[in-house]
């Protein structure tokens, strides 16, 4: 058998140098977090009717007596009342919890540092505990009870309608844009070969795929809302 | 350019949160007076689009990636009033789901980033775009847009130390005072970050006028307005005008512990040398107060009790899987 000559000729291809695609790895990375935290977070036990809402306002009230704390001790006591909370969280609850507090402590600790300078060393420690404790208060908030029963929680506190409905929409579609997105992404990136020149024309494509798809969604919803005489 | 929790003095978060209340009220009227009842679900998804642009890395030069807020390509596509719901919202979720930016410094977030950035974006993409056409005015108001947001936000921080000090002198919130947080803040914004916002609005727009032209169509009929860019170029003299800042005195990290003493911060010279330098690097004046001998002994021990005790079930709780998987 013949082989074309195409096929006999020999190969040229040498990659330049090492394809930075990074912003694409990055973005999968990115959505992929976001979209498996609120997964996560829909599927959660039923609390009884009331709960969500007190446990919103006893955080926001945590969270504004800790930022307004001025001595050490009031911290102490804080971490005193939150800690307990935490403690009787399932493992993996707690790992998520810590993991994301004290991220957010070492980054306050890192953006503080400089301040030694500034001759302000009470902030260097006051600062990062005040951030432990408030994102371990707004993490468990978030851990014990799903985004719906958070929202249904917000109607207690006169939230308007409106925002009501807008928030709900938005966390639903973060979920379904969000898979789309995810799986452009992953096509993307498969089929990526080489260098690519154009890297701006195609994160603009997928985002504006991306947009169009958020008009279309945003169509349907209307009509399937009208079809249920909203 | 999340303001995280505690950077922000709560009454700084309410003040703010304040401004922005009188802005959602008339946003949401508007929206619903003249957003079409067909186009009312485009807000919810429009705040989804926001949130997930947010997780979207760029590619730069240099082979590094950054992340755009993408308000004023919001306030192009639905106009500046839906984009600023779309961005509070995508911000809200943010913050609580997310632990990106703070429960109490949510109103200040919104107002850099949902009402600041947006307006200020959009009015220049209006002005602007009559003359140098869609894409050129997209690109300086997401640039603009951007570095506005960051200039109110290194505000908010550098008024901080300013406002709020124990009496010993030391910051209560954010340390840096407005000499410091403004080119902290600008150096990255003036360049990689307003690039990126840039980057991202051009990109999306282009592929949107390639893919479904009948989008810009009805903007189009409007009249562009030329001749006030001048509004415009104004506001970008506010903008660059903290590049002056960084020029001027001692390069802010450099100085000398003799200097620090002189180091004058709003007006009022340090005037005194921080511990910690003048000893060299010392637990005890790093702690000045922070044995817990400050407070009642009873309260002492059982605060130390709850937190030992709490402690103690949280490791425990942690290692039990490890030793369960060695047995």
């Amino acid at each position: 058998m013949e082989l074309p000559a195409w096929v006999q000729k020999e190969e040229s291809y040498i990659a330049k140098s090492k394809e930075r695609d990074l912003f694409l790895s990055r973005s999968l990375l990115g959505v992929m977090s976001a979209l498996s935290a609120l997964r996560l977070q829909a599927v959660r036990r039923q609390h009884a009717k009331g709960t969500a809402a007190l446990a919103i306002a006893a955080v926001f009230g945590f969270i504004l007596a800790v930022s307004a704390a001025r001595s050490p001790w009031a911290l102490w006591a804080a971490l005193a009342l939150e800690l307990p909370f935490l403690a009787w969280q399932k493992p993996p609850v707690i790992r998520r919890v810590l993991g994301m507090s004290l991220l957010a402590a070492a980054v306050a600790e890192l953006v503080v540092l400089p301040s030694l300078l500034l001759g302000q060393l009470q902030v260097l420690v006051i600062l990062p505990c005040k951030t432990f404790l408030t994102v371990t208060a707004i993490r468990l908030l978030t851990e014990i009870f799903s985004w719906h029963e958070l929202i249904a929680a917000l109607r207690l506190f006169r939230v308007p309608r409106l925002l009501i409905f807008l928030l709900d929409t938005t966390l639903r579609s973060i979920v379904l844009l969000g898979d789309i997105a995810q799986e452009m992404l992953l096509a993307l990136r498969l089929r990526s070969v080489g260098t690519n020149p154009q890297k701006l024309s195609s994160v603009g494509g997928i985002l504006g795929v991306l947009f169009l798809k958020s008009r279309k969604m945003s169509e349907e919803m209307e009509q399937a809302m009208r079809c249920r005489g909203w | 350019m999340h303001i995280p929790e505690n950077y922000l003095s709560p009454s700084t978060c309410a003040v703010l949160g304040a401004a922005m209340l009188p802005v959602w009220a008339v946003a949401v009227s508007k929206a619903k007076r003249e957003l079409p009842r067909e186009k009312l679900p485009l807000l919810g998804i429009g705040a989804a689009f926001s949130f997930l642009g947010m997780m979207f890395n760029l590619p730069l030069p240099g082979g590094t990636t950054g992340h755009a807020v993408g308000g004023t390509l919001l306030a192009i596509m639905l106009g500046p009033w839906t984009a600023c719901l779309s961005v509070s919202v995508a911000l809200f979720v943010q913050a609580v789901f997310f632990g990106d930016g703070g429960i109490l410094a949510f109103g200040a977030n919104c107002f850099n980033m949902a009402f600041v950035l947006p307006f200020s974006g959009y009015f220049l993409y209006d002005k602007l775009r009559g003359r140098f056409g869609e894409r050129v005015a997209a690109a300086i108001g997401a640039y603009v847009g951007i570095n506005m947001a960051a200039l109110f936000a290194a505000v908010e921080f550098g008024i901080q130390p300013l406002l709020f000090t124990d009496a010993a002198g030391q910051a209560l919130y954010c340390p840096y005072p407005l000499s410091v947080s403004i080119p902290a803040m600008m150096a990255g914004h003036l360049t990689l970050f307003g690039l990126a916002e840039a980057a991202f609005t051009v990109a999306v727009l282009t592929y949107l006028q390639k893919a479904s032209p009948d989008l810009f169509a009805a903007e189009q009929a409007s009249a562009p307005h030329i001749g006030k860019a001048v509004y415009g170029l104004i506001l970008a003299l506010i903008v660059f005008t903290p590049l002056g800042l960084i020029a001027e005195g001692t390069a802010w990290g450099e100085w000398g512990t003799d200097e620090i003493a002189e180091t004058t911060s709003g007006g009022q010279a340090l005037g005194y040398i921080p511990g910690g330098m003048e000893n060299g690097f010392s637990f005890d004046a790093m702690f000045p107060d922070y044995t817990i001998s400050g407070m009642p002994d009873a309260a002492g021990y059982v605060l130390s009790a709850v937190i030992g005790v709490a402690l103690m079930a949280i490791l425990f709780k942690l290692m039990s899987p490890m030793l369960h998987r060695q047995a």
